[in-house]
């Protein structure tokens, strides 16, 4: 794109991507109202997220400071802990929490833009700490949220504009969170654009990871704290464009040297389309089921089916699963599943463990759960099909279902009614039943790490919008210490 | 899809082998090693004085304690293991006149050394479980290794002609030296290095052309210290990718390498280390006279062991002369004592070296040009 030769780079013209989002970050917009309800939701489902984790030592683990002891004056707070670290490391802690188990809200194109969450909280706090130290005044909570808003945004159009994950590339989507992270880190730190166009130029030119840890059968835990280590770049880039590093403009055009050439195998890498606060608005939440997204309407026609066929198990001939064609390339998996990420992305095993309970919970993918040997030959007895209308209803943007049908036929003959799902619990479609599933699972989530009293405050102020706004982020984050 | 486990990579179960079972027997090696720590050093109190340099060092959040840090050379830092290694390894890297070894990629085997001495000086201070007492030589096996590593890898494979930086071998080596180093099984040290290869390959565009900027001086300690975590998670139990090479499709022959597989032939030993070309003497005037220039020059004169006795001088030369810019002359004698040969150096547990180069929080302003 730019011709640089003989040039200085502070002449060259950056690339559209980084300018455009660039663009958007610094833009100072007033959301609509509906838009700041939806971001205030989207706050409550990831932090009840976050709690959920701590379940999992596997999660646990990865928390914390380097070096236990380590004292940061200022730091950011890690909710549901006492920590207080550095904001990269903050950002890594709080995403990871936020992502382990993968129950998170989603985009129709892939990715979780729940994943760039960790990033906005992390370095709000942080600032507002430093400024609070300094004698100013720290971000409210109203702030935050529109960088929510931002945070969301970029990530969910990046993931519609381009598709990293596919074979021909095979990079990991976290990308994007990378790229997220980078440009709303460096504004919240107090960067100007160019500061910003800096920072994720450093994105461009980073070593990318690779898809390979989420697929079968090389399916493995970085899966859920990729995100994570991608924020985390992201914010030491920020810090470093804030501290006078340059960029590279061209990170992604120059030819044979830049991104596209060489890690992008020569395909355009597009900017979002457009930028405003619809992500926030349509976002795809997780209320019932921690699976994979494909799998959501899966687990919800085989719970309608469990009280049928619960007393018929040993007479059922084949489960017939008919779903879109991306589910069924990416979460159709037979054979052993060697571990809990594996498990939560095989159609079958959710299946098979909702026809068998009536539900699916975290602790659904554990060694000993899956030992069951009902699941195995449950899953033995699937049919997965690729119903082509299915498939359109998935990639088309005016409809974007994620549709799953299945029914079940015994020896004798008989069968099960059709059960079909269009729109999953959670789907924009179904706002207006499923935000009571949302505050309930926030307030479950709550019970698990916090005493009667601390639930009530936290939930008393995430249901009030007018409260939660004019809240400060450093008093925000210290009810969520525990 | 059919769930079968994939066999491990040869080239992570060679490297992983090398680590873990090979004995150093080579007192030359050794030797060479011992030159390279006091060089690597050199280059680091030199890059100090830059500004540029001493801006990237030291925690992210100024002010931050590290209950039994390891110092960064010529600073009063005390940082954890993963920051420390960025540290070290920017410093020795900063100027680029750190050793080098002309393979089919070329490449600074130095640039891993953060890794190793960090975690070293880690080890010998920390106060939780991982706490061992290590010493020099401890070192300079490990330094020894980590060459090795990067050297042949590098020696192998063309990341340059792909437009990608070399420097993610730095990630590799460390990974693999540093799970070691803390006590990970042969296992872990595969799994670590797996998780290294899968962060991939970051591109070479910084280095190139009127697109040159400081990233490429950097890139070494971002590297070591990615090595550095990921030795740190697979001792936690971190599991790996066995297979994250060869994988077809989503493998990183296939997503990075364009299909060229990733080549790790001929014997891991000792050979980088010995034939280690060191960018000297000194250059005072650097800024009239390239870095390239002195490579070129003494190429020849320094790669070939006969010429050895003439360049070894050579470095101790510039290793006196950094210390001159850094120290006192009370600490500059003590250091030279100490460093004078490989016996008297190999059994001085290794927090008392990096001791000798630490700065007092109180006279930090020494290493102000």
């Amino acid at each position: 794109m730019a011709k640089a030769r003989g040039k200085s780079v502070a002449q060259v013209q950056p690339d559209q991507v980084l300018s455009v989002i660039a663009d958007y970050v610094v833009r100072n917009a007033v959301y609509p109202v509906a838009a700041m309800k939806m971001a205030r939701y989207c706050l409550m489902d990831a932090l009840g997220c976050a709690l959920q984790a701590f379940a999992s030592a596997e999660c646990t683990r990865h928390l914390g400071p380097v070096v236990a002891g380590t004292v940061v004056p200022n730091g950011a707070r890690v909710p549901g802990t006492r920590f207080q670290l550095d904001p990269a490391k903050a950002a890594f802690d709080i995403s990871c929490l936020i992502r382990w188990f993968d129950f998170n809200a989603v985009w129709f194109t892939g990715g979780s833009p729940a994943d760039t969450l960790g990033t906005v909280l992390a370095v709000a706090d942080y600032v507002s700490r430093m400024e609070v130290a300094r004698g100013g005044k720290a971000m409210r909570m109203k702030e935050v949220m529109r960088y929510l808003i931002k945070a969301y945004e970029i990530h969910g159009m990046l993931s519609g504009a381009n598709k990293i994950d596919r074979s021909d590339i095979g990079l990991d989507s976290t990308l994007l969170v990378k790229i997220t992270a980078a440009a709303i880190a460096t504004k919240m730190l107090g960067g100007n654009r160019d500061q910003i166009i800096n920072a994720l130029s450093h994105v461009f030119v980073d070593q990318q990871a690779l898809d390979l840890y989420r697929i079968h059968p090389h399916t493995g835990p970085r899966k859920s704290w990729a995100a994570a280590d991608a924020a985390r770049r992201g914010v030491q880039f920020a810090l470093f464009s804030i501290g006078g590093e340059k960029g590279y403009p061209t990170a992604i055009s120059t030819k044979h040297w830049g991104f596209r050439d060489v890690q992008f195998k020569g395909k355009e890498f597009n900017p979002p389309p457009r930028l405003g606060s619809h992500v926030v608005k349509h976002v795809q939440f997780k209320l019932a089921f921690p699976t994979q997204r494909h799998c959501q309407s899966a687990a919800e026609c085989a719970v309608a089916l469990h009280p049928e066929i619960i007393a018929r198990l040993d007479q059922i001939e084949r489960i017939e699963i008919y779903t879109h064609g991306l589910a069924a390339r990416i979460v159709n998996v037979s054979g052993p599943l060697k571990n809990y990420a594996a498990r939560d992305h095989c159609m079958q095993y959710i299946v098979a463990v909702a026809l068998l309970y009536g539900g699916i919970t975290t602790d659904s993918y554990g060694d000993a759960f899956a030992a069951d040997p009902r699941i195995d030959a449950l899953r033995a007895r699937m049919i997965i099909r690729e119903e082509p209308a299915y498939t359109n209803g998935h990639h088309d943007p005016e409809i974007r279902s994620n549709p799953n049908a299945q029914q079940i036929f015994f020896r004798d003959g008989s069968a099960t009614r059709k059960v079909e799902v269009i729109y999953p619990i959670g789907d924009s479609h179904r706002r207006r039943a499923d935000l009571p599933l949302l505050e309930q699972k926030f307030r479950d989530n709550l019970a698990r790490r916090f005493a009667p009293r601390r639930r009530q405050q936290l939930y008393g102020l995430l249901s009030s919008q007018q409260r939660l706004e004019a809240v400060a982020m450093d008093k925000f984050m210290d009810m969520l210490v525990a | 899809m059919n769930a079968k486990q994939p066999p491990v990579d040869r080239v992570l179960t060679r490297i992983a082998d090398y680590v873990v079972n090979y004995r150093i027997t080579s007192k030359s090696a050794y030797e060479m090693a011992r030159y390279c720590l006091l060089d690597s050093l050199a280059c680091a109190l030199d890059a100090q004085r830059h500004p540029e340099c001493r801006k990237m060092l030291g925690a992210v959040v100024p002010g931050t304690t590290v209950l039994g840090g390891a110092r960064v050379p010529g600073t009063k830092f005390k940082l954890d293991p993963v920051k420390a290694a960025f540290d070290i390894s920017t410093s020795i890297r900063w100027l680029g006149h750190n050793d080098t070894c002309f393979r089919k990629d070329s490449g600074h085997p130095s640039d891993g050394l953060g890794a190793i001495i960090a975690v070293a000086d880690y080890l010998c201070r920390t106060r939780g479980q991982q706490r061992r007492k290590l010493n020099v030589k401890d070192v300079l096996s490990a330094l020894i290794k980590v060459y090795e590593i990067q050297g042949q890898l590098l020696d192998n494979n063309d990341f340059t002609g792909l437009g990608l930086d070399s420097i993610a071998m730095v990630n590799v080596a460390s990974s693999a030296v540093v799970t070691h180093m803390l006590g990970g099984s042969r296992d872990q040290v595969v799994n670590a290095m797996s998780n290294a290869w899968l962060d991939g390959v970051s591109l070479r565009l910084y280095r190139s052309g009127h697109n040159a900027g400081w990233r490429k001086a950097w890139a070494a300690g971002d590297a070591a210290s990615r090595g550095v975590l990921h030795g740190l998670m697979a001792v936690r139990g971190e599991p790996g990718y066995p297979a994250a090479l060869t994988t077809p499709v989503w493998g990183l022959s296939d997503v990075v390498m364009r299909g060229n597989p990733v080549v790790l032939d001929g014997p891991l030993g000792t050979h980088i280390v010995e034939h280690i070309l060191f960018r000297v003497p000194f250059p005072a005037h650097f800024h009239t006279r390239t870095a390239s220039e002195c490579a070129f020059k003494f190429h020849r004169p320094l790669g070939r062991a006969r010429r050895r006795r003439e360049g070894l001088p050579l470095v101790d030369a510039k290793f006196q002369q950094s210390l001159r810019q850094s120290f006192s002359a009370r600490r500059q004698k003590h250091i030279c004592s100490v460093c004078s040969d490989y016996s008297s150096m190999k059994s001085l547990p290794f927090n008392r070296f990096m001791e000798l180069f630490a700065v007092r929080a109180r006279s930090h302003q020494a290493v102000v040009s």
